[in-house]
């Protein structure tokens, strides 16, 4: 089944690239992406599949469609235990030509709030997802179909306002798509992004973000956070990089309400032109957290993960971590992590650019 | 001071910083304990019958019989695995494991164990293993013997994925998905005619 769809994203990337060069007269650019990860334990229960897979590979087309409107293809196939998902990504259509100071796009994509959400998983600065990031938007990100706008505010000050709707049928990674009800409310998020220089040539992209929805069966869900990338470079060599997200997310609900907060820190180093080294350090907490009896528990889940990157190109990736994490409940360790990780990141044809 | 030094000392000062405020507001251990609640515990970790008809048997390293029972600690983690051992008295008999479930043992994702003669069928909500899982299931596993296995949820957006393991934690099988991801952090066991004396997570 992961060989069936892998091949069909690889098949279809083929036949493009023999009908259509990475980047023809009609600007039209094909990117195709593998990403291979694999872990080990170092214990038992180490929290750790102790496998090499091929976690995702993408194939990404994305062009003008015509003088006012850019369109975006993504088809991805990634695997769960033994079972290849193949799916569609992204595919919108967009413009940033239509409305002055104005960008938007219609179609589903991934919701453009926070930092690790908006920007593919094999284009992130370390292997894994932290906890934060998959209570709130799961191992990758939350993608549904909508509309988005961004407007540049006519200020002296840099600000940028995101706002977005989005069906709101499912909200994070689904199977069940069958099964799922209208929601309530859609789902819906404002992001308000701001960019200011630091000493040393550096710079910061600060976010601010809201995330809403309410499922058909009352559950409110509201995420507010923040995000901050910093980055320093010195002839193109990203010489300090600093990424940080704050989360703190409800679900108020007829059952007793979930509510908790996480965040992570990234800061990372160059050691060379293409080495990195990086420490990521995460928390998490659920702020309400009761026994059956209703009596409150103390909680706790952190991780401490040092990254060491070798990036030869923004094409090539491979990348060695070490995880090493506690959960502890009422006093007690519950969980831990205790694993290598090893990743390696191939992209062939164009590479789209990211935000900052 | 060079740059890289500076920069690393304010990213330092952040991340204590940031620790220590946390530790603040919740400090780890220092919350007091709960009372320990009087009642049945199997392995240390106590739990209490849910609803009523309940005809079991707490020996406090095992219960036994028919009936519901909810672990009080909740398992508030992505990824979980249960630790079980237990016994199928009799054809027919079974053990259904209840994961993430709300206080009354409700809207939770179940896992069931029943016996068949020498087999053991199991089903993820209520829905048989795939073929090869299930001849796997049949080899390894004698129905009329003391049972142990180790369950292996991961939470995934709207589902969990649930492997299923051996007592040494080695792969025996996917469990596939199931329909939804539950709805709050307890757990607990449905008995009939059986007995358990392990159910811990880990």
């Amino acid at each position: 089944m992961l060989h069936r769809g892998i091949l069909f994203v690889f098949a279809f990337s083929i036949i493009l690239s023999a009908t259509a060069p990475a980047v023809d007269a009609s600007g039209l650019k094909i990117s195709a992406a593998a990403d291979i990860v694999g872990d080990a334990g170092l214990e038992k229960a180490a929290g750790a599949t102790d496998r090499l897979n091929i976690r995702e590979v993408e194939v990404m087309l994305y062009s003008p469609a015509d003088h006012l409107f850019d369109g975006v293809i993504s088809l991805a196939a990634h695997q769960e235990g033994s079972q290849a998902i193949f799916e569609v990504h992204e595919a919108t259509l967009g413009s940033t030509r239509l409305i002055p100071r104005s960008r938007f796009r219609l179609g589903q994509f991934f919701l453009g709030v926070g930092r690790l959400n908006q920007i593919h998983r094999h284009d992130w600065p370390f292997i894994s997802a932290p906890r934060v990031h998959k209570e709130f938007f799961d191992s990758e990100g939350i993608l549904d179909t909508g509309v988005e706008y961004s407007y540049l505010l006519p200020i002296p000050l840099y600000l940028d306002l995101t706002v977005g709707i989005t069906n709101g049928w499912t909200f994070g990674h689904s199977h069940n798509l069958a099964g799922q009800k209208k929601p309530a409310v859609p789902t819906h998020y404002v992001r308000a992004v701001t960019f200011f220089k630091l000493p040393w040539d550096g710079g910061m992209q600060v976010g601010l973000n809201y995330v809403g929805r309410k499922a058909a069966d009352g559950t409110f869900t509201t995420l507010f956070g923040v995000d901050a990338t910093g980055k320093w470079r010195e002839n193109q060599v990203l010489t300090f990089l600093l990424q940080t997200e704050i989360w703190h997310g409800k679900k108020l609900a007829n059952r007793p309400n979930e509510d908790a907060i996480g965040f992570y820190v990234y800061p990372q180093c160059s050691l060379g032109a293409s080495v990195y080294l990086g420490v990521r350090g995460d928390f998490y907490q659920i702020l309400n957290l009761k026994d059956v009896p209703g009596n409150p528990v103390s909680n706790s889940d952190y991780a401490l993960v040092p990254t060491l990157t070798y990036k030869p190109s923004e094409f090539s990736t491979l990348r060695l971590a070490y995880n090493f994490g506690e959960n502890h409940q009422a006093g007690a360790l519950v969980a831990k992590k205790n694993f290598v990780e090893l990743q390696a990141v191939f992209i062939l044809g164009a590479h789209p650019s990211h935000d900052f | 001071m060079n740059k890289h030094a500076a920069l690393g000392l304010i990213t330092a000062l952040f991340l204590f910083g940031c620790g220590k405020e946390k530790k603040a507001v919740t400090p780890e251990g220092q919350r007091p304990a709960p009372a320990a609640p009087a009642g049945p515990k199997l392995g240390g970790f106590p739990y209490s019958e849910v609803g009523a008809g309940n005809k079991l048997e707490h020996k406090g390293t095992s219960v036994a019989g028919n009936g519901r029972v909810i672990f009080h600690q909740p398992v508030a983690v992505v990824e979980a695995t249960y630790d079980l051992a237990f016994s199928l008295r009799n054809d027919k008999s079974s053990l259904v494991v209840v994961v993430r479930a709300n206080r009354d043992l409700q809207k939770g994702v179940s896992v069931s164990f029943t016996r068949d003669k020498e087999v053991v069928q199991v089903k993820l909500d209520n829905v048989a293993v795939d073929k090869k899982v299930a001849e796997v299931l049949a080899k390894q596993l004698k129905a009329s013997e003391p049972l142990a296995v180790q369950l292996k949820v991961k939470k995934h957006g709207d589902h969990l994925d649930v492997d299923l393991l051996d007592r040494d934690g080695k792969d025996i099988g996917e469990l596939g998905h199931s329909k939804t991801a539950g709805a709050d952090n307890f757990y607990g066991l449905v008995l009939s005619d059986a007995v358990v004396t392990k159910a811990k997570t880990k």
